[in-house]
């Protein structure tokens, strides 16, 4: 809903009131999903830009270069509060949105990776809504042929009344194929396709910027759109084949804010202006209203800007893969948004204005209470502690999730989610190495460092797998802006990822914010997720365990147990955050991407390296005997995180050549033991593969029995 | 001319000649019979009033989109119609109660139904032609669940356009009686005849009786009310449309068909404490509208087709089509 | 030799099907779409990717098998030329009535993504050669319940059954609730056949695995013949 300060300003700026249509589409646009009005104001903090960076925040997906005159496109975006209406359909449709933002610049999409947050999946709401969503993801990125790469997955009651989706996507363009989302020539038509338009979806934008109601209300279904995996798979291809042949001037997915915020960004890039003919616009259904044509948020379409000389061509194309199709309008020179419905011009309004003349709103940052006070817990036994910590969802594995997309489609996958970063094979040779997510729990406890610590593990994530981090995408997932606490907990968090961004030289290169994720009495552990892209210049890279080989911690011997799993759960840790080297974390990640002699590598990630050691045996189907002096009764060793820390494998013949290297590098390092048997066996600890693989599986398992 | 003495059925009112060909020709007699035969007459012209009554009618119907044997009328009193098999059930459609319906319930005659009635009765003179169940139709093997289903459809069909028209030229249609016949496809029909003879019509102001009525209840004037029934329709404008009609097609998975979406819904049924649940079946639902533009005539049998080849899988499905 | 690349609307597994076709010698794939589908006349061999065709609306695979594309493939198949089917790919010739069999959805009533050993069998098909070998490949399907009224329908034509790595087919090792294990069959001639497992998948080392190189070596030696 527009404010009264907005209201007023329209008023003054056109010098009349607005028309209906007018009114709904400042209101989309202007809504917090369109205009970051709360948001943008904080981008400066990013490192936004280097030398590889070929298209920053902006359009649909950031574009980097990879060399061989090959482009990466990466895009991430929420779609939480349709999935929590609807968790197939908003998922589904999440899914599909940010396919089409990456191809607007002409990706072909590649991977799919998802953050997704639940309550605990333990009541029959809270299973039914991770089955939903995890369908609804199956469903859509299956069908469309896109791999899922993975992504995280957590549980906490936080999430209860608003669980979180977001989903990121990944592609690849050649250089001279890029499309802009950009109206720059006046004459040029503007032509529609994909789905037909219909009622659904209307007014989605200012739904999402809404508090979301305590009880989810089926009647605001209208507003969660319906996904059509087929037509969105027939979109790709068309777009493919338009870019190929270079047919079309400008490209924008029709998302949050329909045709009127499709039109009138690409005009504001342009610097021209738009007039659009509704009449035209292929409906679902008779009788829609003109503004609801305007602001519809029917998926899979998409407005491209074609040269007149090219139409022909251009709807021979979309007519092949029997997409609905229509020149709605055209480009102009006059600076304005117009639009005309049954010979009646329903809007004139100048583009500027419509997409960049909101009125920031006011927004107060104030001081965050330390929240947290722990209540101490005994630790009785190493052995109780790996298998309560492995019992926890957060923690299990989630083969039952992944399992249910395909990880193989378009056959580069390298490596499928399950531990840590996966990756895909490039056309030019090198690979890409993707992680996502957060760690909500850590960035609840406090914005600022969680976030760079919970980063910093997706980067770890990244150089586990020898790739070289190339640039990031975010998507902030906060409370109510207008409230103190949650504004301050999201600027501190930008100012997080911000310093991260500039200490490590990752760009961000496109992002999407998600405020309003709190009702009366819940609001959502902040939750900024970070999709990260690495590059693999060298041999594709895939972790092999084997009977006999090596393990070895390498880097800091220990964790902090600040933000921890351990403190989590028994309360026992530092309670103020560790300092964060930024230099040595590039140091030891710089030194895992140059290894070629390894078998395997691993970050030591959530639960410490007791749990990562668990869940890679688990996986692996194997054991292993730890050398005398490993003392996994040590909990910094055992359970400490947020250390550059990681598992690496070797072949026991090179086990030698691996330690000079290290000592030469001078890597702190640490034998564990020898890859074999069926247990973890070590010096006053003794466990069965067997009962940890049980306790591992059994969360999300249950979970997702409904 | 044995072939054709053999090829010739004789009813109380009317003959049917079977020329072979997949047509026949229906000749209207001046016969008049009510209470099963009991009552018997011959009223001069009135095989030519019935005849011309039907043809009319039928046209009008055809003009709906409502398949009937109608081909054109040879003379005074013959018809040429398609040869079908006629099913062996009548259908009656009420929209105010009258006769043998107020008897039976003890209703006021002239009560004004909310929606109008659909009854089937059996065509057995013997048995004096007995109210039917749709149970029982199915059961005993008379008409098929779908041929039931248009049946019913159908016969309101032809109800909303009749009543419009009788309206329109002054009389209200109490309620009427069609058959239906099938030809070797498996198409249906309306057939037989629509004329006073089998309706029920007053005057709209006066509620004088216009039909067959006249002569069970020996009121006189029969051939004039019938022509006069003629005459006031003959001399309205009435143009009815084409209504759209929807088939509801059902696919279930066969008995001993793994179906493992039928197993997890059951386990779920069982968890929210329907305990008692023995077995789920989950199949699913399709729903076609047609147009019903007179060119598809045969899409019965089409849709039969249709269903058999592709929208099952007879492998592992059964369907059953309805039309709504 | 030329192998046709079947691509119905909503198929998705054209790119790594004609990539692996591509890295064997002499081998040149064509894309086929059902707007220029008189192209099956012009090849040798058909390999039926997987994906979700139409959607997979309906059944899978049954929009696909009323095509007028599908039946010029019927044509091709009544020639004897080879087919080899994979996936959605399997289940529009099972729709077809090019193979026997239905394929239902997995018992587990989700879709199912992982790699699965296959012992090959005893059959009659293109990978009789194959025999007795076990081989390591990807799934990923919702419809993989491979189903018919009468078992013996399916073991007279059976090509492949899900195993552990060792060969032993176990009710462990079976992914989707198949009759028998059975995960491809082949048809009376042996000239056609389809699978559920991604062989087009296994072709490169960073694959995971390179077995699926076999199967699509002995599709190509019976289009050679």
């Amino acid at each position: 809903m527009l404010t009264e300060q907005e209201m007023a300003k329209i008023r003054k700026t056109l010098g009349r009131d607005g028309t209906v249509a007018e009114y709904a589409v400042f209101d989309a646009l202007w809504s917090e999903h369109c205009s970051y009005k709360s948001s943008k104001r904080w981008f400066h903090l990013f490192n936004t830009k280097n030398e590889r960076i070929a298209l920053g925040i902006g359009e649909g997906a950031g574009l980097i270069d990879v060399g061989d005159g090959l482009l990466v496109g990466l895009g991430l975006e929420s779609h939480n509060h349709p999935s929590a209406v609807d968790p197939f359909n908003g998922a589904a449709t999440g899914v599909g949105g940010i396919v089409r933002d990456i191809l607007s610049q002409g990706c072909k999409p590649i991977a799919i990776l998802d953050c997704l947050r639940f309550g605990m999946p333990t009541s029959h709401r809270q299973k039914f809504l991770l089955d939903q969503v995890v369908l609804g993801i199956s469903s859509y990125g299956n069908c469309i042929g896109v791999p899922n790469l993975g992504g995280d997955i957590e549980f906490s009651k936080e999430f209860e009344t608003n669980p979180l989706v977001n989903a990121m996507c990944v592609g690849i363009v050649e250089k001279g194929k890029v499309i802009r989302s950009i109206a720059k020539n006046p004459g040029d038509l503007l032509f529609l396709f994909g789905s037909k338009t219909g009622l659904d979806g209307i007014g989605g934008v200012t739904f999402a910027s809404e508090i979301l109601e305590e009880e989810p209300n089926s009647e605001k279904r209208g507003s969660v759109q319906i996904g059509d995996p087929l037509t969105e798979k027939l979109l790709i291809d068309a777009v493919l084949e338009l870019r190929d042949k270079q047919l079309i001037s400008g490209l924008q997915d029709l998302g949050g804010g329909g045709l009127a915020c499709a039109a009138a960004e690409m005009a504001e890039k342009g610097k021209t202006g738009v007039e659009l003919d509704l009449n035209k616009v292929p409906l679902k259904v008779k009788g829609m209203k003109g503004w609801e044509i305007l602001i519809s948020e029917s998926q899979e379409r998409m407005l491209a800007v074609v040269p007149p000389e090219h139409i022909d061509e251009v709807q021979s194309v979309i007519e092949k893969y029997a997409l609905a199709n229509a020149i709605v309008g055209k480009v102009t020179d006059t600076g304005m948004f117009r639009a005309w419905h049954n010979d009646e011009l329903i809007a004139d309004i100048p583009v500027d204005f419509t997409v960049n003349g909101f009125p920031e709103p006011e927004r107060t940052i104030g001081k965050l209470q330390t929240r947290k006070t722990f209540e101490k817990h005994v630790i009785l036994d190493v052995r109780d502690v790996l298998l309560n910590l492995s019992s926890n969802p957060d923690l299990a594995l989630k083969t039952g999730v992944f399992q249910q997309y395909d990880q193989h489609v378009q056959g580069n996958t390298i490596v499928s989610p399950g531990t840590g970063a996966t990756s895909l094979m490039l056309p030019n040779g090198k690979s890409l190495v993707l992680a996502a997510g957060t760690n909500s729990y850590l960035v609840g406890l406090n914005p600022r460092v969680g976030t760079e610590l919970a980063t910093l593990e997706i980067v770890r994530k990244v150089w586990a797998r020898k790739g070289e981090p190339l640039a990031m995408v975010d998507s902030l997932n906060f409370g109510n802006p207008e409230k103190t606490e949650s504004y301050t907990e999201f600027v501190e968090s930008i100012r997080g990822l911000g310093n991260l961004s500039h200490k490590l030289d990752i760009p961000v290169v496109g992002g999407n914010v998600s405020l309003y994720n709190e009702t009366d009495s819940t609001k959502i552990l902040p939750s900024p997720f970070v999709g990260i892209v690495g590059l693999n210049s060298g041999e594709p890279y895939r972790p092999i365990v084997e009977v006999g080989d090596v393990f070895y911690l390498i880097g800091s011997r220990h964790g902090h147990l600040y933000g921890s799993q351990l403190l989590r759960y028994y309360g026992i840790g530092e309670e103020t955050p560790p300092q964060i080297d930024y230099a040595e974390e590039k140091r030891i990640g710089n030194f895992l991407i140059s290894l070629d002699s390894i078998k395997s590598s691993y970050h030591i990630g959530r639960g410490g390296l007791l749990l990562t050691l668990s869940k890679i045996l688990v996986t692996e189907s194997v054991g292993i005997t730890c050398e005398d002096n490993i003392d996994f009764t040590n909990l910094h060793f055992s359970f400490g995180e947020h250390a550059p820390r990681y598992l690496v494998g070797v072949s026991e013949n090179n086990q030698r050549t691996f330690e000079k290297h290290l000592e030469m590098n001078n890597i702190q390092h640490l034998k564990l033991g020898v890859i074999g048997g069926s247990q973890i066996k070590a010096k006053g600890l003794a466990i069965q593969m067997g009962e940890i693989k049980e306790r591992l599986s059994k969360p999300i398992m249950e979970a997702l029995m409904i | 001319m044995v072939g054709a003495s053999e090829s010739i059925y004789e009813g109380k009112v009317k003959s049917v000649e079977d020329l072979g060909d997949g047509t026949a020709i229906m000749h209207f007699r001046n016969d008049i019979t009510a209470g099963d035969g009991v009552k018997h007459e011959m009223l001069e012209g009135k095989g030519a009033i019935n005849c011309k009554t039907t043809a009319m009618i039928f046209e009008k119907l055809e003009a709906a989109g409502i398949p009937t044997h109608f081909i054109k009328q040879l003379d005074s009193n013959k018809l040429l119609v398609k040869s079908l098999k006629i099913l062996p059930v009548e259908v009656v459609v009420r929209n105010i109660a009258a006769g043998s319906f107020c008897r039976r319930y003890g209703v006021q005659q002239g009560t004004t139904f909310d929606k109008p009635l659909v009854e089937f009765f059996l065509k057995d003179d013997a048995l004096h032609d007995p109210l039917i169940m749709k149970s029982t139709i199915l059961n005993l093997g008379l008409a098929s669940k779908l041929e039931i289903s248009w049946m019913e459809s159908f016969a309101l069909r032809v109800n909303e356009v009749l009543r419009d028209f009788f309206r329109k030229a002054g009389m209200l249609l109490v309620d009427f009686k069609i058959e239906i016949g099938k030809d070797f496809e498996g198409n249906l029909f309306v057939a037989d005849e629509i004329s006073g003879d089998s309706m029920r019509v007053w005057d709209v102001e006066t509620l004088e009786i216009l039909d067959k009525d006249r002569f069970r209840k020996d009121l006189g004037n029969v051939i004039e009310s019938y022509t006069e029934i003629y005459d006031r329709l003959n001399n309205v404008v009435f143009n009815p449309s084409s209504q759209p009609m929807a088939l509801q097609i059902e696919i279930m998975p066969k008995a001993d068909v793994p179906n493992p979406a039928g197993d997890v819904v059951k386990r779920a049924i069982v968890n929210m404490g329907l305990t008692a649940t023995e077995a789920v079946s989950v199949g699913k639902s399709i729903l076609i509208t047609l147009t019903n533009e007179m060119a598809e005539k045969n899409w019965l049998k089409k849709v039969n087709e249709i269903c058999k080849n592709f929208l099952a899988n007879p492998l592992i499905e059964d369907f059953s089509i309805e039309v709504q | 030799m030329k192998i046709g690349v079947v691509r119905f609307p909503g198929t998705n597994n054209e790119h790594e099907t004609i990539r692996a076709l591509a890295s064997f010698d002499g081998v040149t794939p064509v894309l086929i779409d059902v707007w220029n589908h008189e192209l099956v006349n012009q090849v040798d061999g058909l390999y039926l990717p997987g994906g979700f065709s139409y959607g997979d609306f309906l059944r899978a695979g049954a929009i696909a098998a009323t095509t007028e594309t599908m039946q010029l493939i019927k044509e091709k198949a009544k020639e004897g030329t080879p087919i080899l089917s994979i996936c959605n790919g399997f289940q529009v010739t099972t729709e077809s009535s090019l193979l026997e069999g239905v394929l239902l959805p997995n018992n587990t009533t989700r879709f199912v993504c992982k790699f699965i050993h296959l012992r090959i069998e005893t059959n009659d098909s293109y990978l009789s050669g194959l025999e007795g070998q076990v081989l390591k490949l990807p799934i990923a399907h919702f419809e993989g319940n491979l189903w018919h009224p009468s078992s013996n329908e399916l073991e007279k034509y059976a090509v492949a059954r899900y195993s552990d790595e060792k060969g032993d087919v176990l009710p462990q090792s079976n992914p989707n609730g198949s009759l028998g294990n059975i995960a491809g069959i082949s048809n009376e001639t042996g000239v056609i056949v389809g699978m559920m497992p991604h062989p087009e998948r296994a072709v490169f080392p960073y694959q995971g695995s390179t077995d699926g190189r076999l199967i699509i070596n002995s599709f190509l030696e019976a289009v050679k013949c």
